[in-house]
């Protein structure tokens, strides 16, 4: 059964109106992300989005570090 | 017997730790038959937040967290952790000190937003938006985030059974501390789970561990200013290494790389602030008070992976 499959058969059974379902958070990846998936009253998917739900700010706080220090530093953005 | 049920949240982190998990490699298959693997998010399992907080209180046996905590939802979820777990273990520097990741707490969360968002070179954002913790889209469709807050270790936020330092630990100290939680022979609540040596101990370097006595240092040296000799100490060269106020569960691995120490293990025993000592044991080695004016960034450097554990804590914003 695909994911819109099994969409179909949870809002079968709900309500009327504009249904959400959030994927929180997204699994088996470094990053935390969330997906939101709003229904019609059909409970056909009107729309969806993803999020990255993290901010980390290397930006700013690298500014005045030894340049030979940021290759061992910024390697912490993603472990993985 | 069952077997002990394990739950893993990576907060504020990189997904670093997780990997040097993995790295244990056939020690990890021994590990993992012998637990029952609960919660992984979200890297390995596929469980989600709802799940983990519809478990019973005290059913998982022991926790780990990974990264610091600095949004709402980290601080939500590690609440959590506490309360379903019997034992809750700060894994790796991030959520043991804050790690590399709490270097933001030397900015305000507008500054560090507007570097990110708004006054990159690169940034292309003529009506400078920012992430918003509620947005509306096209009227109808409203989406949330968690809000910002200043980076904490975990035990600013809930009561921490043990620590595990290294940014990521060493995977055979890992290897060892599965081995300890899953015989049951665990150190007093509230420690480091540590073999209790410095870096400089187990180094190679080591003028002492050769029968030598350790030299005053001359100069201050960076890295990009020449290779060190080839067993020499780096510190009596002038290359600050914080080799002897950190763990050296890693067995000294960046040394013996040509690579100063940077503190990644976290605090020897005995010690609550990391960068005051690594400040107090690197002015005791340098031949003169001149020296001192060189050091490069010293903030970034002494407080590298322990600013929001340490008395600065976020108290200081350049």
């Amino acid at each position: 059964m695909g994911l819109i499959d099994i969409i179909k058969k949870i809002t079968q059974k709900g309500g009327k109106g504009m249904k959400k379902i959030e994927i929180n958070p997204m699994t088996r990846l470094e990053g935390h992300g969330k997906i939101t998936i709003f229904l019609d009253e059909q409970g056909n998917v009107e729309n969806a989005f993803l999020q990255v739900v993290e901010f980390m700010g290397y930006e700013k706080f690298l500014i005045g570090m030894p340049i030979e220090e940021v290759p061992r530093t910024v390697q912490t953005i993603c472990g993985v | 017997m069952s077997k002990p049920k394990l739950a893993y949240y990576l907060a504020g982190g990189c997904g670093g730790c997780d990997i040097a998990v993995v790295d244990l490699s056939e020690t990890l298959v021994d590990v993992a038959l012998q637990l029952d693997i609960v919660f992984w998010a979200p890297t390995v399992a596929d469980a989600k937040y709802k799940d983990l907080e519809a478990m019973p209180d005290g059913s998982i046996d022991v926790g780990l967290v990974s990264g610091n905590v600095r949004n709402s939802e980290h601080e939500h979820i590690v609440k959590v952790m506490r309360q379903k777990c019997k034992v809750l273990i700060a894994f790796g520097i991030c959520a043991s000190c804050g790690g590399i990741k709490g270097l933001v707490n030397l900015h305000t969360t507008e500054q560090l937003l507007d570097k990110a968002y708004i006054n990159t070179f690169s940034t292309d954002n003529p009506e400078k938006i920012l992430p918003q913790t509620t947005v509306v889209v096209d009227g109808k469709y409203e989406l949330t985030l968690p809000s910002l807050m200043d980076a904490r270790p975990l035990d600013q936020v809930v009561k921490v059974d043990y620590y595990v330092g290294g940014c990521p630990p060493y995977h055979e100290h890992i290897g060892k501390a599965f081995m300890a939680l899953l015989s049951g022979q665990l150190p007093p609540s509230g420690s480091w789970i540590t073999m209790g040596k410095a870096v400089c101990e187990v180094c190679n370097r080591n003028p002492v561990l050769q029968g030598k006595s350790k030299k005053f240092a001359t100069t201050v040296k960076r890295t990009i200013d020449g290779p060190p000799s080839e067993d020499g100490c780096l510190l009596e060269e002038g290359y600050l290494c914080l080799g002897p106020v950190t763990q050296g569960d890693c067995g000294s691995k960046c040394p013996s790389a040509n690579v100063p120490c940077r503190g990644c293990g976290g605090p020897i025993p005995g010690v609550k602030d990391f960068g005051l000592r690594a400040i107090s044991a690197i002015a005791s080695m340098l031949d003169n008070e001149e020296l001192v004016d060189q050091i490069p960034d010293p903030v970034h450097l002494f407080y590298r992976y322990t600013l929001p554990s340490s008395f600065l804590g976020k108290k200081i914003k350049r």
